[in-house]
């Protein structure tokens, strides 16, 4: 604990909590049939590679397997076969596979196990030096379940495995992408009814499934309701009038901030994430608005600021009694 | 002759009455202190640990803490069992550990009368994990150290 304190500035107190002691969100995976912890602040994002399609996404340079991720190769380290070497040695299982992207302080690879629990907020125990020895786990953890975790060092993974800084690599691409990066707006890119449109990433929130049951009505607008919470849901592309009738089918709806407020796009597939190009009108040096290349494709970008917020409670008066009138 | 013979019983007299848990390994009984043991688990199920030290017989939870544990088994060198181990909460100087056992037995009382220290015979491995034993009446009870079997120092010694 530091204390540090100026006359007529304030004191401030700084209070720091040994590793030991710390609560760290942390995604639960699985491999060998056990549970291990990987530390929330080295993940990026998670790819699932179904079965039938392992065979096909993940490629082989020799002993070194690749991922394509957007374009670019991420090697991929296998936790079972780091964690049991020399046992499993032949191609690709053919089971579901999870990729875990980990960026270890400049160390970007895929740690691929075979199923992901949700993620929890762990107590990190200490380890016995035998095992810090190891030099793959930084601790242990008491799961919700009673079951004990080993949590795993994703940089300790890397340096194992081999994976070198990617850093250097990345910082020279950046140098010169610098510039066309600062305007590159992320996109998430999703299909409405046949046609791709593109939602600003900064603005999602996050995607939900939910069953057609779920959505409920206000005269003609579909809401969802999440415990209290209405969210207007657009629906321009008639993916929830299309699913009528079937009320177990699944809606997916990108949940996006609009200000201050939240609304809901529904969609038929999320497809991908990547960076919009702007486009201009042919003789004019203004982007025009509302669309985006993206992928090397004109895509309209959804105007979230289109979807009309729900009445408020005092025009609500008026507008229902209106609506209450033209049904009766 | 009969001077020899007071000094024996003044021996005997003097000898401590130690109180041992036995456990079984294998074929092999063997004894533990009962001071230094906290607490006896039946039926664990450690969690294994991949790349761990082969006596490392995984980790448990007990009381808030994440514990090692040590297999006598594998450390004897003797295949794995299939049936259920028994644990016994130890307490050396440098912290607990968990000690992997087959089957506790019952806690007997020995004297340190009976107490012969390693045979020269044994071999140096086991020798340096031993720690003498006692004579009883329907055979030999290994005694175990707990300081001994501290996974650091097992590690250490390799």
């Amino acid at each position: 604990m530091e204390l540090e304190s100026h006359a007529g500035r304030g004191t401030t107190l700084r209070l720091r909590i040994p590793l030991t002691l710390a609560i760290i969100p942390a995604l639960i995976v699985k491999s060998l049939k056990q549970s291990f912890a990987l530390p929330q602040g080295a993940l990026s994002e998670l790819v699932h590679v179904p079965p039938r399609k392992a065979a096909t996404d993940i490629e082989w340079m020799e002993d070194a397997a690749l991922y394509r991720l957007r374009g670019k190769l991420l090697p991929l380290v296998f936790l079972e076969r780091l964690l049991r070497p020399g046992e499993c040695t032949g191609k690709v299982p053919d089971r579901d596979m999870f990729i875990a992207v980990l960026d270890a302080d400049g160390r970007r690879y895929g740690l691929v196990v075979d199923g992901l629990a949700d993620p929890e907020e762990i107590v990190v125990k200490p380890l016995s030096a035998v095992l810090k020895d190891i030099g793959l786990y930084t601790g242990a953890t008491v799961l919700g379940n009673a079951e004990l975790a080993l949590i795993l060092d994703p940089t300790a993974i890397a340096i194992k495995a081999g994976v070198t800084l990617s850093a250097e690599e990345d910082s020279a691409e950046s140098d010169e992408g610098e510039v066309e990066a600062a305007k590159r707006v992320e996109y998430l890119l999703v299909e409405v009814a046949g046609q791709q449109a593109a939602v600003p990433l900064a603005d999602v929130l996050r995607i939900e499934q939910v069953p057609r049951s779920r959505i409920e009505w206000i005269g003609y607008r579909p809401v969802l309701n999440f415990e209290g919470q209405l969210l207007p849901v657009e629906d321009t592309g008639g993916v929830i009038a299309a699913a009528e009738g079937n009320a177990g089918a699944p809606i997916i709806v990108v949940v996006c901030r609009e200000g201050s407020r939240q609304v809901g796009i529904a969609v038929s597939h999320v497809l991908d994430v990547a960076g919009g190009g702007d486009l201009f009108e042919a003789g004019k040096s203004h982007p025009a608005g509302g669309v985006t290349l993206l992928k090397n494709r004109v895509t309209g970008v959804v105007d979230l600021r289109g979807v009309a917020p729900l009445p408020d409670a005092e025009n609500a008066t008026n507008e229902w009694k209106e609506f209450a009138e033209t049904v009766g | 002759m009969s001077t020899a013979r007071t000094t024996r019983r003044k021996k005997n007299v003097t000898a401590e009455l130690v109180e041992m848990c036995s456990v079984r390994v294998g074929d092999g009984l063997f004894g533990i202190p009962i001071k230094h043991i906290l607490e006896i688990v039946g039926s664990a199920r450690p969690q294994p640990v991949p790349l761990a030290p082969a006596f490392v017989g995984g980790l448990m939870h007990y009381r808030g803490d994440v514990l090692t544990t040590v297999s006598l088994r594998r450390l004897l060198g003797l295949a794995p069992t299939e049936g259920t181990q028994d644990l016994l909460v130890v307490e050396s100087s440098a912290g607990c550990y968990g000690l992997l056992v087959d089957s506790v037995g019952e806690v007997l009382t020995v004297s340190s009368a009976d107490y012969e220290a390693n045979p020269s015979t044994v071999n140096e491995r086991r020798r340096s994990l031993f720690a003498g034993a006692y004579k009883l009446k329907d055979g030999l009870m290994v005694m175990l150290d707990p300081e001994r079997l501290e996974p650091v120092r097992l590690a250490r010694a390799g």
